[in-house]
């Protein structure tokens, strides 16, 4: 199925075209992430529509649109988004691997001070694995961190 | 595809009144979520990106289309009982908290936990 010309389109209506449209698709992927060392590691999920939004191309704003969204609300003072336009009004990135896919989440929901600097310092910060690399049972999982032996390995 | 728009500030039934559609843009929920918050499996959503796990009983759910401000209105609730949204993260426009605690005052993994966001769109 083509993607209809969604450029100036409001987001919101071509998440609900999507849902009415495509199928979910669960991905294996997890990332794994540490943005303060006295929590524990993190583990971002990829929603299946998001996936399917991502795979099919030309629905999703490209990932600086969030960025410039971030800058504005981290500025003193903020109270609303004065420039959402960009979100509607930005060309629509085209259809990504899941790969780039995750990539692109990682840019657009990890903290940027754990992708930017995530294997830099004296312990890598993220980590992409699979699902099935996860363990299996929950015990502990307040205290669960990177295993930086294994990623040394 | 066709995109069709029919243009109406209200919707008017033949007997029983009328409706302004400004109830229907601004009321309705802009995004919703059910999951498990142990395993952060997605069962069914609109408008996120991604769901956080972010220790026992926590997560940090991710919108794709981010809200105009962080001052929205969002509730939850999970099959045992108690969901406390952003308790651990600061509600964002783009982010927001679904946290679960037992009876006992704990934090515990859920099933069926669910999450409605209402407010207005960037």
């Amino acid at each position: 199925m083509r993607t209809p010309e969604f450029q100036g389109t409001h987001l919101w209506d071509r998440l609900c075209w999507a849902k009415e449209n495509l199928d979910g698709v669960q991905s294996d992927y997890r990332v794994i992430y540490e943005d303060n060392i006295d929590e524990c590691a993190k583990i971002l999920v990829p929603d299946p529509n998001w996936m399917a939004c991502a795979l099919q191309g030309d629905i999703l704003p490209p990932v600086w649109v969030y960025w410039e969204l971030a800058k504005d609300e981290a500025e003193e003072g903020f109270t609303k988004h004065t420039r959402g336009n960009l979100l509607h009004e930005t060309k629509p990135i085209g259809p990504m691997t899941e790969e780039e896919a995750i990539e692109y989440l990682i840019k657009k929901d990890c903290p940027p001070d754990v992708w930017q600097t995530y294997n830099e310092g004296n312990r890598q910060k993220m980590v992409i694995c699979k699902k099935k690399q996860l363990p299996n049972t929950r015990e502990w999982r307040n205290a669960w961190k990177i295993n930086q032996e294994l990623l040394a390995a | 595809m066709a995109h069709g728009k029919i243009k109406a500030d209200t919707l008017e039934h033949s007997t029983v009144g009328s409706l302004d559609t400004q109830y229907i843009v601004k009321g309705s929920a802009k995004a919703w979520l059910k999951h498990h918050s142990g395993t952060a499996v997605i069962y069914n959503s609109f408008n996120h990106s991604s769901l956080s796990d972010i220790g026992t009983g926590r997560n940090q759910c991710n919108l794709t289309n981010a809200m105009s401000s962080g001052n929205n209105s969002c509730t939850g609730s999970d099959e045992a009982g108690i969901t406390l949204i952003s308790n651990q993260v600061g509600m964002t426009t783009s982010t927001y908290s679904s946290d679960h605690i037992s009876t006992g005052g704990s934090w515990q993994d859920a099933g069926n936990c669910s999450t409605q966001m209402c407010g207005d769109l960037a």
